[in-house]
């Protein structure tokens, strides 16, 4: 770990770092592959679930 | 330190907290006394509001001052530390946010009451989060009392005593009276300060190195006394099995802690959607993110511009290196611009305890009334509301929190906060993770995942070198440790998940299908939500 690459620059620095890029990084997949795959499903089947249950519960959720 | 520097200190100060009480004041003329209102903000902040919210929430005072502090003294190891805290997140944003924004109300245990009995479920996980709680205004209560002393040139003494006292007195006001609106709106504030300030000395620290990431890098290195081996990993958590293992310890409770601190999952129910959560989670990542980026900036700059003896020599445990670095960078001692930065920084950090107190009160004060007095009260009387219950809590957690900050102050802040994480790692954790996802988990598997990973946690805490058997520890005089390591989590986190497991799988009662179903349709989809 203590191998320099750069300068003062080491692995465990460069590790360090690619822990806080590798951080942002999966976040953003994440929320992006929430907002382009998920939100749209859950959604539906929201407006599947109460209308079930509307017909059931006659109007009550 | 000179007369000059404290009377700026003190008016920077005011200034904070006539600010504060300012908003307060304009909030609770509007309220409106629902709990609706008090504990959650009526649900209404905007992704972007509730994660500079969330930021001011969670980077505390182990992160302001412990961390750089850390990086002085044993240099990349203190990094690690910050890797854990942001890491956490990762947990937060994937398994925990949107799920309990749509499950719950206002605590954590409403997520498991949801489809477990009610009663047993809210006194198990009512009485961890006050733990972790506690815990945690402690551990904040001892950073006030330690920076008091700092800018008064002395330890101890009564000017620390009674600051432990105001901020006390401070959070209950803030808390009781203005509730979340209230404490949300000062956690902005608060965020917005200290992203101002740390940006602010990290510029100067990398303008007085023109801009060479690399020359601060080997100055560091040079005024450490360590050479080379500070920049690479060992110096604190290398030799010894026994260090390593702390070092994986802490790293699980930071890891996983997060995800299990009753104050920053409440801030997910102060948003109107899962939606919204998600988003007030990418904000808090973000800015958390960059705000670790600058504390490592601050630390390696202390290094190199004031060296680890003269921190040693003002704290032993590192607290005071970033208002040194600010004396420097300002010109030394006895400069004009040396005291303001000096008085700016010490404002910022009051600033950053009295937010995250509140946040903590506020969320102690909701796991009394919400959870231990719904599930303790007679069911025969009329209930009071639960709102009154809150307020009054708050004032009692407020007189308890004062009372154990007086009586820990000798302790170090980071390991304090690292404990709180362990706790909240080993005793929310499991319950939430095992009611969100596991079919099959049953009452007494929550019950049993609660005090399964609570008891171990706190009891590994009083018999490991923390407690007792080493010169900082809280006896020093007495000895009777026999768990050598000062985290806990690397043992209790697994035991919380055992427990629950064995609970569930002896548990007589079979699990309820449907109510599982139910809850599983609403945390996916938001059908039902509060």
């Amino acid at each position: 770990m203590a191998r320099p690459v750069v300068g003062a620059v080491n692995v465990a620095m460069l590790a360090g770092l690619a822990q806080f890029l590798s951080a942002f990084l999966f976040a953003w997949a994440y929320a992006r592959h929430a907002r382009l795959r998920r939100d749209r499903a859950a959604l539906d089947l929201r407006w599947d679930t109460q209308d079930r249950t509307r017909h059931i519960a006659g109007g009550a959720s | 330190m000179t007369g000059d520097h404290q009377t700026l200190t003190l008016l920077l100060c005011s200034v904070f907290v006539a600010v504060t009480l300012a908003i307060t004041a304009w909030v609770s003329r509007t309220r409106h006394g629902s709990s609706e209102e008090f504990y959650v903000g009526g649900r209404l902040f905007s992704p972007m509001e509730n994660g500079f919210a969330i930021a001011g929430d969670y980077a505390s005072a182990a992160s302001f001052l412990g961390v750089p502090g850390l990086i002085v003294l044993v240099g990349y190891d203190g990094v690690l530390y910050v890797v854990g805290f942001l890491v956490g997140w990762l947990v937060v944003l994937f398994l925990l946010a949107e799920l309990v924004r749509n499950c719950g109300r206002f605590t954590f245990a409403d997520v498991v009451a949801a489809r477990m009995a009610e009663r047993p479920v809210r006194l198990a996980a009512g009485t961890s989060s006050v733990t972790v709680c506690l815990l945690y205004l402690v551990a904040q209560m001892v950073g006030a009392g330690t920076l008091v002393a700092l800018l008064l040139g002395r330890t101890g003494g009564a000017a620390q005593v009674w600051t432990v006292t105001g901020v006390g007195v401070l959070m209950v006001l803030y808390v009781s009276l203005g509730g979340m609106r209230a404490t949300t709106w000062i956690q902005i504030v608060k965020a917005v300060v200290l992203l101002a300030g740390t940006l602010a000395l990290t510029v100067l620290v990398l303008v007085r190195f023109h801009g060479d990431v690399n020359r601060l890098l080997l100055t560091a290195a040079a005024h450490s006394g360590h050479g080379d081996a500070f920049l690479a990993p060992g110096l604190r958590y290398g030799g010894d099995w026994t260090a390593r293992l702390d070092f994986l310890s802490l790293g699980l409770a930071l890891v996983l802690g997060t995800g299990g601190l009753p104050h920053i999952l409440a801030r997910f129910y102060t948003v109107p959607t899962a939606r919204a959560a998600r988003r007030s989670a990418l904000w808090a990542i973000g800015l958390i993110g960059v705000f670790y980026l600058m504390t490592i900036v601050l630390g390696f700059g202390a290094a190199a511009l004031v060296g680890p003896d003269a921190v040693r020599g003002s704290n032993a445990a590192g607290n005071t290196a970033v208002p040194l670095l600010a004396l420097h960078l300002g010109g030394g001692p006895g400069s004009t611009t040396g005291a303001v930065l000096v008085a700016v920084v010490a404002a910022v950090a009051l600033a950053t305890i009295v937010a995250v107190v509140a946040g903590l009160t506020l969320s102690s004060s909701a796991a009394v009334a919400h959870d231990l007095y719904a599930a303790l009260r007679r069911r025969d009387r009329r209930p009071r509301s639960e709102v009154a219950v809150a307020r009054i809590a708050a004032v009692a957690v407020g007189a308890a929190a004062i009372a154990l900050g007086l009586l820990a102050r000798e302790l170090n802040v980071a390991v304090l906060v690292g404990l709180a994480f362990a706790v909240a790692a080993s005793a929310n954790l499991p319950v939430l993770l095992y009611s969100l996802f596991w079919r099959s988990f049953t009452t007494r598997g929550a019950v049993w995942a609660v005090y399964g990973g609570l008891v171990p946690a706190v009891l590994l805490v009083v018999l490991s070198p923390v407690v007792s058997g080493s010169p900082d520890a809280l006896f020093p005089g007495v000895d009777f440790h026999c768990f050598p390591l000062c985290n806990p989590g690397i043992a209790s986190v697994p035991l919380g998940f055992l427990a629950g497991w064995l609970g569930t799988v002896t548990s007589a009662a079979p699990p309820d299908e449907a109510r599982h179903a139910e809850t599983e349709v609403r945390s996916l989809t938001g059908a039902g939500a509060a």
